[in-house]
């Protein structure tokens, strides 16, 4: 590799940009506001806040793993979408699934197409009460965990991306994790990332990544998170000891990789030029066909009844 | 044959590591696990990756691993031949000698069935069918394999075929499977020997045990 490890990497974030008039985000653009538009419709007696929350505001997004949050935050008085916050998500859950096939998350719902393919339409929507009217404390409902609620404030978490000064490596970091598929949360990742790289802002990119992961390698079972929205909340959960022993794995190996083969063999080349194909077919469905082998595949189980 | 995890880990690492370097191998709890995302590779072109996690037996190749897609991107539908746990059906087991050598170890499993189950998937997504077809859910489906296989009307001869591959001894005197006045010598004996040597007696026996008990409901 003739080009300086930051200078690659630099370049790999900028395969991953995502520019505002992308395709990619005048759809999920577009979904929101039809999901906007029929989350206002149904809860037309109520007046919920609809918001963009997530990387979309942060400005971490990765064209390789990206998705819309949606906020859908009704006001504190107000019982019409639901008494407690339970229902609320589950009313919000069942008003979307009138248009949508809905995933249940712990705090988020996963929006997927309604087509035969259901594919994901990359938006989760995360309904929530206002605590109070004026500073953004929101509590959130948390399916299936041990606490049922959780108290947060999405404009402290993305003042505290945004303004961190190290949202390349957060960036990067994302794309470790998309690439390796570690377990880790996005949400974990970033304030670990902050957290590590607190005094090395000015540091190069390639020598903050291996900070990053020499800490998942080498301090693993000493790793804490902290919300900064509220530091009472109990996040333990993001790291949990299977989450750890993957963590150190994925990171053991791209350390390993970078010393033995060299930068590139962490994300791979640098993509084409734009305008140039890639492939020498002309679309995925053509060259993903004659790739195939000829393997059949086989459901164990019956189909589910229509 | 079983070996210890770490060697097994370690070696399956090296199997893999240029072919696949975003993919990683541990032991967590006694299990190997090879985990990362699982590249699309279509002549040397990426065409996308989807997030994996296979947990590979101590006795692998004997026994194939369990391929997880744990990226939550395919719907967990039967027709997509997925388990609600993610568990990803590659391949009719009776199947496996037409998708898989295990002499071709860890790699060959990857360049082959996952890396067919994947290419599949990325098809669906795209609106198309699965490229090579899929066999049909259940016990439907390992009737169909072995019809296929006996060449010869699926019904009764299907049973007679599977149970000449379940049998210690071949009776090639004995009449055969298809039906016609005709020993098995006679008739579809190449056919039998062809195939015994492709699915085991236990492979055969266990499937006439589940068609017979789905039968029988």
């Amino acid at each position: 590799m003739t080009t300086s490890p930051a200078d690659y990497l630099q370049k790999i974030l900028r395969d991953q940009d995502l520019d505002e008039d992308s395709t990619e985000l005048k759809k999920l653009r577009t979904t929101k506001e039809e999901v906007t538009s029929h989350l206002k419709s149904e809860f037309s007696e109520c007046t919920p806040t609809i918001r963009y929350g997530g990387s979309y505001m942060k400005k971490t997004l990765i064209r390789e793993n990206y998705d819309l949050d949606v906020a859908c935050y009704f006001p504190r008085d107000d019982d019409d979408a639901g008494a407690s916050l339970k229902e609320i998500y589950e009313n919000v859950a069942q008003a979307l699934a009138k248009e949508y096939v809905v995933e249940r998350k712990t705090s988020a719902l996963r929006l997927r197409s309604t087509a035969a393919n259901q594919v994901s339409l990359s938006v989760d929507v995360v309904p929530g009460r206002f605590i109070h009217d004026d500073d953004g404390d929101v509590f959130l409902h948390q399916n299936g965990a041990e606490k049922d609620r959780l108290k947060t404030n999405l404009d402290t978490h993305l003042k505290h991306i945004r303004d961190s000064g190290v949202r390349p490596a957060i960036r990067l970091l994302k794309l470790w994790k998309t690439r390796y598929n570690v377990p880790l949360k996005t949400f974990g990742l970033e304030l670990l990332a902050i957290d590590i790289l607190e005094d090395e802002k000015t540091t190069p990119l390639d020598e903050q990544f291996v900070m990053v992961l020499e800490a998942f390698r080498d301090e693993t079972d000493a790793l804490t998170i902290t919300d900064p929205a509220n530091p009472s909340n109990d996040l333990s959960g993001l790291l949990s000891p299977g989450v750890r022993t993957v963590m150190k794995a994925a990171a053991t190996k791209v350390l390993s990789n970078i010393e033995a083969i060299g930068w590139e063999s962490v994300f791979g080349p640098v993509r084409q030029e734009e305008g140039k194909s890639a492939m020498p077919y002309g679309d995925i469905k053509t060259a993903a066909a004659a790739a195939h082998s000829g393997t059949r595949p086989w459901a164990r189980s019956e189909p589910r009844e229509p | 044959m079983s070996r210890n995890a770490d060697e097994l880990a370690a070696a399956i690492q090296r199997e893999i590591d240029f072919a696949f370097p975003t993919m990683y191998v541990f032991v967590s709890d006694g299990q190997v696990v090879a985990r990362g995302s699982f590249p699309l590779d279509a002549q040397g072109n990426i065409l996308d990756r989807f997030l994996v996690e296979i947990a590979v037996p101590l006795d692998f190749p004997e026994h194939l691993p369990l391929v997880y897609e744990v990226g939550g991107r395919i719907p967990r539908d039967p027709d997509r031949h997925i388990n609600d746990s993610g568990e990803c059906c590659l391949f009719l087991p009776e199947d496996q000698s037409n998708t898989w050598r295990p002499a071709s170890g860890f790699l060959g499993f990857l360049h082959g069935p996952v890396l067919d189950f994947f290419l599949g998937q990325l098809i669906v997504e795209h609106g198309g069918g699965w490229p090579s077809g899929e066999w049909q859910h259940g016990v439907s489906g390992i009737v169909d394999f072995y019809a296929v296989a006996s060449k010869a009307p699926a019904g009764p001869a299907t049973l007679g075929f599977i149970e000449f591959l379940a049998a210690a001894r071949v009776g090639w005197r004995d009449r055969c499977y298809c039906g016609r006045s005709k020993t098995l010598e006679a008739c579809h004996a190449a056919n039998v020997l062809y195939w015994r040597a492709r699915v085991s007696r236990d492979r055969a026996a266990k499937s006439l045990e589940t068609i017979r008990a789905f039968l029988a409901k």
